[in-house]
């Protein structure tokens, strides 16, 4: 018999549907409905019968043991790295930190690269920003900033643009702004030379500034161009600035941080960067950084670029690898990958995912929102619950995590 | 002088951040040879990294091997010399107050970040951040002197308060970024965007009259600007061969970045 759960929460992307249904049957997920093709693909054909497994060199092993192995390899190491961790739960992140804090190891969240210079922007000029809630409710221009939110987040304008908005009376006039037009849900698309997306939004910033511009054609667009779309800006009621992966370096997104803190002068402005769910914010409460946290010398050190996950990879600055979720292979540079599978490597792996990496320990673990419960943040720092949609014998991901941890306190009396 | 050979090559990072000519002046080589660094996460005494030789009465330290993995090599040191015979990591002189610091080779990222006062030399070429501040911090280097023979890579003297910066080659992207006031002098070329939102300070490209500016530099006029011939003589008594010397050059001057505060400038080649 078909069963069907509804408001189910979906940690697929950055913006946490909990609306999604679903069918099951036989306890298997056969039908996935109101949702999109990213959440779709993340829960359809997920069983609840699920055991979990766990493998050493690929051989099928208990998870105990595997535990066991995990423990030698990062006790052993004198330079262990702990990355991954997108889209896992607040739980799975405090046990990672925990782990990394006791192991005098590194720890950074595999976060996308232009994530990763909005987090630099923002502690150089600070941000002002604001929830989904208010992007649907009052926001009356929305400009994307070398984002595809119909590919990333492609529920994006069903849930928070398209819906009149409480305090929006004469419509939204959404704007695109990038390197190529693949966002056809717009009223207006610019496109610029994206290796010159510092000098447009410069000159965007003077306008609005009042700042004497004479070149005729910057990065592409014209300058008359760029004025109509500073008085845009300017007349709305409520902008709100939504960057994504074409963004090059932190230099541009804290461009685009101060041009919101123009217009913010006049009425009022936001920016949002269009990532994935927000895998620093446990790291930040708990260590005081974001990413690139080590632990090394006994306390937190912080240093974005130089203890990145594909930095220390590349340089060949560590020895051992945790890696919870293989989402974070995404986020790694190629020379990183060719290093990291000559290294020992424990992966911690959702059920249902398969990644193409051959680790020393394999341990999968229950996928968050279907095996088990958590909270989560959404790409705007709101968080969520997720809620477990059966009673599984899986193993967490946190749950893993401590018993290494405790592993390793056992080891070292 | 005291020469710290390195025993075998490593990736694993070496803090070397305490071991600084003034900070180890008054100790004995046995007291060295047990002083604890850090290779990675595992505290070892120096002798089981390096070989030590030498006193350091003259305060001049000598480190040889590849030293790569090294972090923080004459960090906030105070006083004294340190030469280093091949390449280096990242966070050389990091808040260094003064002394020299030599390098043969290559130097990592945050070379000379946050100095403060001295001197440090690089004969090869440097990575990101040259001068500049660590992330999150208000000012790079607020005085000294940084000189690199070969190239730099981005953002050169980002948020740099004070002093001279010298790159004897090409410098990438975002050169001064951010700057508050000091000098920079690039004796090639340099990436797109170098002054943005540079408040005060100078920025001399000597071979570059094709620099690709923000829209928020305007052109001033055309100079023989005795202040950088004053600025080249300086690197030269210092030993850093440059063409910035000759007061009869004529340079095209930019001022910006009008979004910040404007009272910077970039000199071009004319």
């Amino acid at each position: 018999m078909i069963q069907t759960i509804d408001n189910v929460t979906c940690a697929a992307c950055g913006l946490i549907c909990e609306d999604v249904t679903l069918r099951v049957d036989n306890n298997r997920i056969v039908r996935v409905e109101n949702a999109c093709p990213l959440c779709e693909a993340r829960l359809m054909d997920c069983s609840f019968d699920e055991t979990g497994s766990a493998t050493i060199d690929g051989k099928s092993t208990s998870p105990s043991a595997a535990i066991e192995r995990a423990v030698e390899l990062l006790a052993s190491a004198r330079a262990p790295l702990i990355c991954g961790l997108a889209g896992s739960t607040i739980e799975t992140q405090r046990a990672a930190v925990a782990l990394a804090d006791h192991l005098g190891a590194t720890i950074d969240p595999a976060i996308p690269a232009f994530h990763r210079d909005a987090i630099v922007a923002m502690q150089s000029v600070g941000i002002s920003t604001c929830t989904m809630g208010e992007v649907k409710q009052r926001a009356d221009v929305v400009l994307f900033w070398g984002a595809d939110p119909t590919a990333t987040h492609p529920l994006l304008y069903e849930r928070f643009l398209d819906p009149p908005g409480t305090f929006v009376s004469q419509g939204r006039h959404l704007i695109a702004v990038g390197a190529r037009e693949n966002n056809n849900r717009v009223d207006e698309f610019l496109q610029i030379d994206k290796s010159e997306t510092l000098s447009v939004l410069t000159a965007l910033r003077a306008i609005i500034g009042g700042i004497e511009v004479s070149q005729e054609l910057i990065g592409e667009i014209r300058f008359e161009q760029l004025k109509r779309l500073a008085s845009r800006l300017q007349k709305a009621n409520y902008s709100v600035i939504f960057f994504g992966p074409e963004i090059g370096d932190s230099a541009e997104i804290e461009a685009i941080y101060l041009l919101v803190r123009q217009l913010n002068a006049k009425s009022r402005s936001a920016a949002i960067g269009l990532s994935g769910t927000l895998c620093e914010n446990v790291l930040t409460w708990q260590t005081g950084y974001p990413c690139g946290v080590n632990f090394a010398l006994g306390y937190p050190r912080y240093d974005p670029n130089a203890y990145s996950a594909s930095t220390l990879l590349e340089r060949g600055g560590v020895d051992a690898v945790l890696m919870v979720g293989s989402k974070g292979l995404e986020e790694m540079s190629p020379a990183a990958l060719t290093r990291l599978v000559k290294l020992p490597v424990i992966l911690l792996e959702n059920a249902g995912s398969t990644s193409s990496l051959n680790p020393t320990v394999r341990i999968t673990t229950a996928l968050a929102g279907v095996h088990c419960g958590g909270t989560i943040f959404r790409l705007d720092g709101v968080p969520l619950k997720l809620r477990a949609l059966c009673e599984s014998s899986m193993p967490t991901a946190a749950s893993v995590l401590t018993a290494i941890q405790e592993g390793i306190c056992t080891s070292c009396v | 002088m005291l020469t710290l050979s390195l025993k075998s090559h490593t990736t694993f990072p070496i803090e070397l951040s305490g071991i600084t000519p003034d900070a180890v002046r008054d100790k004995s080589l046995a007291e060295l040879e047990k002083l604890a660094i850090w290779h990675g996460r595992e505290q070892l005494a120096l002798a089981e990294l390096f070989g030590l030789m030498g006193n350091t009465a003259d305060e001049e330290l000598e480190f040889s091997g590849d030293l790569s993995a090294a972090v923080g090599v004459g960090a906030k040191m105070k006083s004294g010399k340190i030469r280093i015979d091949g390449h280096v990591g990242r966070d050389v002189g990091l808040g260094m107050w003064g002394g020299e610091i030599e390098v043969k080779g290559n130097a990592g990222d945050g070379l000379g970040s946050e100095m403060r006062g001295g001197i440090i030399r690089v004969r090869g070429s440097a990575g990101n951040f040259v001068g500049g501040a660590r992330v999150g911090s208000t000012h790079g280097m607020t005085g000294g002197t940084v000189l690199v023979t070969g190239n730099a890579g981005n953002g050169v003297g980002c948020r740099m308060r004070r002093g001279l910066i010298a790159i004897g080659e090409n410098a990438g992207e975002l050169v001064g970024h951010h700057m508050l006031a000091g000098t920079i002098v690039i004796c090639g070329t340099c990436d797109k965007n170098p002054g943005a939102g540079m408040k005060r300070g100078t920025i001399c490209l000597a071979n570059d009259n094709n620099a690709q500016l923000l829209p928020t530099f305007r052109y001033a006029c055309t100079t023989h600007s005795p202040v950088l011939g004053m600025v080249g003589r300086r690197l030269q008594s210092l030993g850093f061969e440059n063409d910035v010397w000759n007061a009869n050059r004529q340079w095209q001057q930019f001022s910006g970045d009008f979004l910040a505060f404007g009272r910077g400038e970039i000199f071009l080649a004319g």
